[in-house]
């Protein structure tokens, strides 16, 4: 990024030292780790195959292309067909070429997807011919054809002008084509409809209603449409998010329809818009807060969506109408689309009726509009449509089209957003940069990876070196200014963009800028952003560059070294158990067997059978006897684990690879050792004292002991909410730690989900396997599949079922193995239950019914068994979310019971805002899971006893679908 | 948008490249059978400095990340400017393809491609020196990377040979 600083870097040549991101490997001069400010990579341009693609149409050279532009469509063609060649060998290989209809399909959905890619003088005549030749075509490959074009009005939202031109056209030259097309997008709708396919939905219908501007459907029959979706204001016991979700549809279409429906029907318009204004006028807005980026209204009110919605289309109905930004192309065919012949065949559309609610349906999220920028933040010669204005939503609707359309291909995505030519001196990249914020800033989720925003920008930055760049250095002031009321999740997507850009400009950025906050409280929000981002900027390169590239008065915020910390190596004074961790560590250097490591471990005195050494651990004066030797058992253990894991963690320190390579080897000893929570939640307290200083090791080591089992998800989060972890609850690593565990939690869930949906799909074939090939003695070929789902299972609850670590290699080495957890027992016996039950009843079938063959025997088998597996997950994740927010409510009451002791606000301390606002952001990330979960939640954990302040986060969240 | 079938049009990240490892055990064939079902990546043009530490920072973003092998020079077991990222799942892998290839990691444009998976030994670089080929006769200067290539000497001019 070019700095307010240091914008010279890009000050000469357009691409600056960014153009060279298509040169290969081999021609890519590279910078020293102390790099020389000046240093610039060497442009030796390798044509290679990439290259070639990426050149169709790079705005930097268009003007050499401007001869090449006859050429350009049948050229892009070309390639996009080789393109497709490569990507689809396979195809190619097992058919040994394509029959004519399948090159004719390639050869029409590449044209028709491209179409108006990119729009210039000759997409007039591109339509005219691209008209004709479907015509031609139209009669051998009508299915096709269709078929394609419902691929577009699904896919290219921000083209469906253009597609509504081409469709129009074609009505005017077929005289069936009309209404043969409506009867397959009808059938199409009915059938997004009826399985909620939310997104299509409304694209549809806003394709419809602009297919009365090319005289296709009857603008009453439209009318007629919107009047069954607005009926749904007038259901009762249903939740509005379903009727937000239909009365969206009417909003989203209306500035494609409003001016015919004007002119026709004023009379209804008007009552439509009456109905809808009531509508959004009585609504519930509990669900606002949770999902707005600030907490703060102020400078930008952070509008809910259907109500901003709504007021830039009661602007637009003032206006009559009249908007300048929508892309019209079909007024250029005014003979043929609108002269008097063609004007007779309008259609109907069919009567279509949207399906009732019923309470599994999951409608989409209410919204809210981000807004960061206002016109008084560009420069003079631009003019930012104010927050009401038709134009403001219908850029920002079109850039986030764009946005989603292309966002598996960054660099296509970039050129289309540059691409659009907003009307009357709109600042686009204002624009654009507001709207990748608000979509990377989107509660309770984005969209898309959070890496594709930060990608995107980084092509944008490149295509528009000296334009965008700037705009980009505004909007991070203006956001880091903002961050005191800026929500915690939202931050931390800051941070992680922030230094992620930062990595792909050298750090360089304007950090004096930002000097006069650092005497701020440690734990406020700016203080907290920069402190996160250097951490992340050393994730991704080292400390010695942090201290590089940050001004002095910075390196207080700078992270530690991360060097690990061997507590038994320090000589002075020593501590208990230090002698014991020389011996360890050099075992386990020499890569002793687990046995020996365990004899050494056992040589440890016992602090209860020997008074000498029990004076340096923590011992508790319990009057009885019996609980003292229990409890002084368990602190002997605790020294024995502590010893195990600082020292194996000490030795396997060089590396990532090395840490677990170490984890991996003794991860039998680790099953003896480590039974109950507690001794789990010993493990990472160790690993805490050793890696204090590294995040990042915190978070893949954790990450590591869930998947290999050593602790479960619980145990995280309880260690999480515990004591010693107390001071760091507001470093966001400590959440990453939590999230990645949550994660893995629902993943495993999620897994046996499948394998029994996949097992109950199979279950239904293999009955109609069996029903035809019922006297013969063939077993139906799906056993393979069967033997790969018996692995599966043998692997048990393991939470990374696709690890090959040589963790199970070990196995059979140790045998006098202690079954690790009470579960473990519960499942082996289920398993054996289930093998019982299953047997009975295939014997109790096989006597009323025909024999079921053996593999529909077995698979009924695996399908009790994942059903059970599934059932168990599911418990253990209800019990994980219970566990979250019963420790989120403990830590938060004790804060607010301390805070009335000490007689201070508790609002006014940063602490309450980091905490309260991440059990707002698991209440957010999980919604699905926890909505599963929410009446044992509200009776069990969240009542009315607890502190508003909590419930209120509950209560915001219940909303989302209510 | 899952839910629809995203034409090929905007599948070019993913696509396979020209490379095709010549010492893969099997048919090409095979390898492509293999390639377009990987959810392995190769990552080149790192600095031989760059840790897997780094690695895992930025490559974590697209996904959960399997294991990292870093790609060791033949004599001297040290870093010689490759690795290789598993992931767990296709998906990831292909996120990786999108949005890692071809942006920085240490102030270095990277590359990824498709690998057919991982096999003993691939860590190790196939330069004759025990780096990677690319790094034999290359002639500039790259300090990230060892300096000049290793069978280049700048005070000669070197012609041919060319790039292996």
């Amino acid at each position: 990024m070019a700095t307010k600083g240091g914008r010279n870097r890009n000050g000469g040549g357009g691409g600056g030292g960014y153009s060279d991101d298509d040169d290969d490997d081999f021609h890519n001069k590279s910078q020293q780790r102390q790099r020389a400010p000046s240093s610039r990579h060497h442009h030796h341009h390798h044509r290679s195959d990439r290259r070639h693609v990426q050149q169709q149409n790079p705005p930097s050279q268009q003007q050499q292309q401007q001869q090449q532009q006859q050429h350009q469509h049948q050229h892009q063609q070309q390639q996009q067909q080789q393109q497709q060649q490569s990507y689809d060998t396979n195809k190619r290989r097992k058919f040994g070429g394509l029959d004519d209809d399948e090159l004719t399909e390639d050869k029409l959905q590449i044209t028709l997807l491209s179409l108006g890619q990119k729009i210039d003088s000759t997409l007039e005549q591109t339509l005219r011919d691209l008209c004709t030749t479907l015509c031609n075509d139209l009669t051998k490959h009508k299915k096709i054809i269709f078929g394609i074009l419902n691929q577009c009005i699904q896919l290219l939202p921000e083209r469906i002008t253009i597609y509504s031109t081409l469709i129009g056209l074609l009505h005017a030259s077929i005289i069936t084509f009309g209404s043969d097309f409506i009867d397959t997008c009808i059938s199409s709708l009915k059938e997004c409809l009826l399985t909620y396919k939310f997104e299509v939905i409304q694209r549809y219908i806003r394709f419809l209603s602009d297919l009365i501007n090319v005289k296709l459907i009857s603008s009453s029959s439209i009318l007629k449409l919107y009047e069954i979706l607005i009926q749904t204001t007038t259901e009762t016991n249903i939740p509005q998010v379903r009727t937000d979700f239909f009365v969206s549809c009417i909003l989203v279409s209306l500035p494609y329809s409003g001016k015919v429906l004007l002119e026709k029907h004023n009379t209804e318009l008007n009552r439509l818009l009456y109905t809808i204004d009531k509508y959004v006028y009585k609504r519930s807005k509990i669900h606002v807060p949770i999902l707005q980026v600030w907490t703060s209204l102020e400078p930008h009110p952070q509008e809910e969506y259907l109500d901003c919605l709504w007021a830039q289309i009661k602007r637009l109905n003032q206006d009559e109408w009249s908007e300048s930004q929508i892309f019209r192309p079909y007024y250029t065919y005014a003979d043929t689309l609108f002269s008097d012949i063609s004007a007779s065949i309008v259609h109907d559309l069919p009567l279509i009726t949207i399906p009732i609610h019923n309470d599994t349906i999951i409608y989409p999220l209410p919204k809210i509009v981000f807004r960061m920028f206002d016109y008084t933040d560009v420069p003079e010669q631009f003019v930012l449509p104010g927050a009401h204005a038709i134009e403001r939503y219908l850029i920002e609707e079109e850039i986030s089209n764009i946005i989603h359309t292309y966002h598996t291909e960054r660099k296509d995505c970039a050129i289309q957003l540059t691409q659009i030519r907003p009307k009357n001196k709109i600042p686009l990249n204002y624009m654009i940069v507001e709207v990748i914020f608000g979509l990377l800033f989107k509660l309770p989720r984005p969209q898309h990876l959070e890496l594709f925003y930060g990608s995107l920008l980084l092509e944008l930055c490149k295509l528009q070196p000296s334009t965008l760049p700037p705009v980009l250095v505004q909007a991070v002031d203006m956001l880091f200014e903002r961050l005191n009321t800026m929500k915690t999740s939202c931050i931390e997507r800051f941070v992680k963009w922030f230094s992620y850009h930062l990595s792909n400009f050298q750090f360089t950025w304007a950090w004096q800028d930002w000097i006069n906050c650092l005497d701020e409280n440690s734990e406020s929000p700016k203080i907290k952003f920069i402190r996160e981002t250097l951490q992340r900027c050393m994730r991704l390169s080292f400390h010695q560059r942090i201290i590089e590239f940050v001004p002095e008065q910075f390196y207080k915020l700078v992270p530690n070294k991360p060097s690990p910390i061997f507590k038994f190596e320090e000589i002075d004074p020593p501590i208990f158990g230090s002698e014991y961790a020389q011996l360890l560590t050099k075992k386990i250097k020499e890569r002793a067997a687990a046995e020996d490591i365990l004899r050494t471990l056992n040589t440890v005195p016992n602090p209860t059978k020997d008074d000498t050494s029990a004076t340096t651990t923590a011992t508790s004066s319990s009057s009885s006897s019996i609980i003292n030797q229990t409890t002084n058992d368990l602190t002997y253990n605790m020294v024995q684990i502590d010893l195990f894991v600082s020292s194996l963690l000490w030795i396997g320190s060089k590396s990532f690879t090395h840490s677990f390579a170490s984890l991996a080897k003794y991860h039998q000893l680790f099953k003896i050792l480590i039974e109950t929570e507690e001794q789990q939640i010993q493990v990472l307290k160790s690993m805490y004292e050793v890696w204090p200083n590294h995040q990042q090791m915190m978070v893949v080591l954790v990450d590591k002991l869930v998947k290999t089992q050593i602790v479960e998800c619980s145990a995280v989060a309880n260690w999480i909410f515990s004591s010693e972890l107390g001071s760091e609850l507001t470093n966001f690593y400590v959440w990453e730690i939590l999230s990645s565990t949550i994660e893995k939690m629902n993943r495993q869930v999620e897994k046996y989900h499948n394998e029994l949906l996949d097992l109950r799909r199979q279950l239904n074939i293999s009955a109609t396997v069996q029903a035809a090939t019922h006297t013969s003695d063939i077993i139906p070929s799906n056993e393979p599949i069967i033997t790969s789902h018996e692995e599966k299972i043998s692997d048990e609850n393991k939470m990374d079922e696709n690890d090959n670590t040589p963790v199970n290699e070990e196995k059979p080495t140790i045998t006098n193995l202690k079954r690790r957890r009470e579960s473990d027992d519960d499942d082996d016996d289920d398993e054996n239950n289930d093998e019982k039950q299953s047997t009975e009843k295939i014997q109790s079938m096989q006597i009323s019914q025909p024999p079921m063959d053996e593999a529909t025997a077995k698979l009924h088998e695996k399908y009790e068994i994942v059903e059970e597996r599934l059932s168990h997950a599911r418990e253990q994740q209800k019990k994980l979310y219970l566990i979250v927010f019963q420790r989120f409510i403990m830590t938060l009451s004790d804060f607010l019971n301390e805070c009335e002791s000490k007689n201070v606000d508790p609002v006014s301390t940063p602490w309450l805002k980091w905490i309260i606002e991440r059990l707002q952001e698991i209440f957010l990330l999980y919604h699905e899971q926890v909505f599963q979960y929410v009446s044992t939640f509200e009776s069990l954990i969240f009542t009315s006893d607890i502190d508003f302040c909590i419930l209120e986060v509950f209560q915001q969240f219940c909303a989302l679908r209510a | 948008m899952s839910d629809l079938t995203i034409p090929f049009l905007f599948q070019k990240s993913i696509a396979l490249s020209s490379y095709r490892d010549r010492q893969f055990r099997g048919s090409e064939g095979d390898q492509d059978k293999k390639l377009l079902t990987s959810t392995t990546l190769y990552v080149g043009n790192l600095s031989f400095f760059t840790t897997e530490e780094q690695i895992h920072e930025l490559f974590s973003r697209t996904g959960d990340v399997k294991r990292i092998i870093m790609g060791l020079d033949k004599t001297t077991k040290t870093p010689c400017g490759f690795c290789f990222v598993e992931y767990y799942t296709r998906q990831d892998a292909e996120q990786a393809m999108r949005y890692i290839n071809q942006t920085r990691l240490d102030d270095r444009i990277i590359r990824t491609d498709w690998d057919a998976g991982f096999i003993d030994g691939r860590q190790y670089g196939r330069g004759r020196s025990g780096g990677q080929v690319r790094d034999e006769y290359r002639k500039d200067y790259d300090p990230g990377r060892g300096g000049f290539g290793k069978r280049f000497n700048p005070s000669m001019e070197m012609e041919k040979g060319g790039l292996v």
